[in-house]
């Protein structure tokens, strides 16, 4: 059966296989490492523009 | 532990006692996509008590509101998104969306009973909304959302291999959206894809291993769904042009 469902599936590489391995929660905690890493270079929190999403309206005057 | 943005909001949410699940990019991490989300998306109960206690979390956050509409029950009933950003230390400018409705899913209360619970050490527990729903969320009109449901199936398919129930079988032949991997479920889940060809008609194409047909026809599913998110945020995204023009005048 295991062998059989290794076929599945066919476009992940190494790298995606081993973050699918981890647990839920190390995931979490894996990606929680990111963000130390991308505020160190200058990342900044604002989100991302999102052309085709359902909110996206221009901003209100402060 | 030195916690990240996207926990110290998750903390601050549980330590208020806010009933919420997260959603969107940061769930998605959860069940295996690699992706880099920079915003938090939760689906809340809209009861008087929880928004009083979300109230009290985004006090915490120095979460200020963003663009429309204002952030009431009614609002969040009628399927409205409200958008706050952080100003507290440790999660300056992050965004924190809230709904209380998701196109497409059931009620808060339902969402809860299929809900998951993460056990992050030296925070706590995590609630976060089930695959399946999670899944129906993300048929929208964006095209990064389909390429992400596409790929939260296929993980849980790897993830599942072998251990699969025959409900859990079901759900990925009624999902999945790769066609090469759809082809092989129905070889492997003949019974099941048979069955299940009345309530998804494309599975006929991969039972016969009809790729060409069963890409169009994969395409026209979602192009369905798409048309059907336009519809159902229509009327919203009216109202809320309204508000702010009334505010701006």
């Amino acid at each position: 059966m295991g062998s059989r469902l290794n076929k599945y599936p066919s476009k992940l590489n190494d790298e995606e296989l081993d973050w699918l391995r981890l647990s839920p929660a190390k995931r979490m905690i894996e990606s929680a490492k990111l963000w130390k890493f991308y505020l160190a270079i200058g990342g900044k929190l604002d989100s991302q523009p999102d052309p085709q999403g359902p909110f996206n309206f221009p901003k209100t005057k402060s | 532990m030195t916690l990240s943005p996207i926990l110290k909001v998750l903390s601050t949410f549980r330590k208020q006692k806010v009933k919420s699940l997260l959603i969107g990019g940061q769930a998605c991490i959860v069940y295996g996509a690699a992706e880099f989300s920079r915003d938090s998306d939760f689906v809340v109960l809209a009861s008087p008590e929880n928004l009083k206690a979300l109230d009290g979390a985004l006090k915490v956050l120095k979460a200020e509101p963003v663009y429309y509409p204002e952030f009431t029950i009614p609002y969040l009933l009628k399927g409205h998104a409200c958008h706050f950003r952080c100003g507290a230390r440790g999660v300056e400018g992050l965004r924190v969306d809230i709904m209380s409705k998701l196109k497409g899913c059931d009620a808060f209360e339902k969402l809860w009973t299929r809900h998951n619970r993460v056990k992050i050490s030296g925070m706590g527990a995590i609630d976060i909304i089930s695959l399946e729903d999670l899944v129906e969320s993300k048929k929208t009109q964006r095209d990064k959302d389909w390429f992400m449901l596409s790929r939260l199936v296929e993980n849980d398919i790897f993830i599942n291999k072998g251990s699969a129930s025959p409900a859990k079988v079901g759900w990925w032949l009624a999902q999945c959206r790769e066609p090469e991997t759809l082809v092989r479920l129905c070889a492997d889940h003949p019974g099941p894809a048979h069955k299940d060809v009345t309530r998804r008609p494309l599975l006929r194409a991969a039972i016969d291993n009809n790729l060409k047909k069963l890409s169009d026809m994969l395409k026209k599913e979602e192009a369905a769904e798409r048309a059907s998110d336009l519809s159902y945020w229509s009327p919203l995204k009216k109202e809320l042009e309204t508000l702010r023009l009334s505010r701006e005048r």
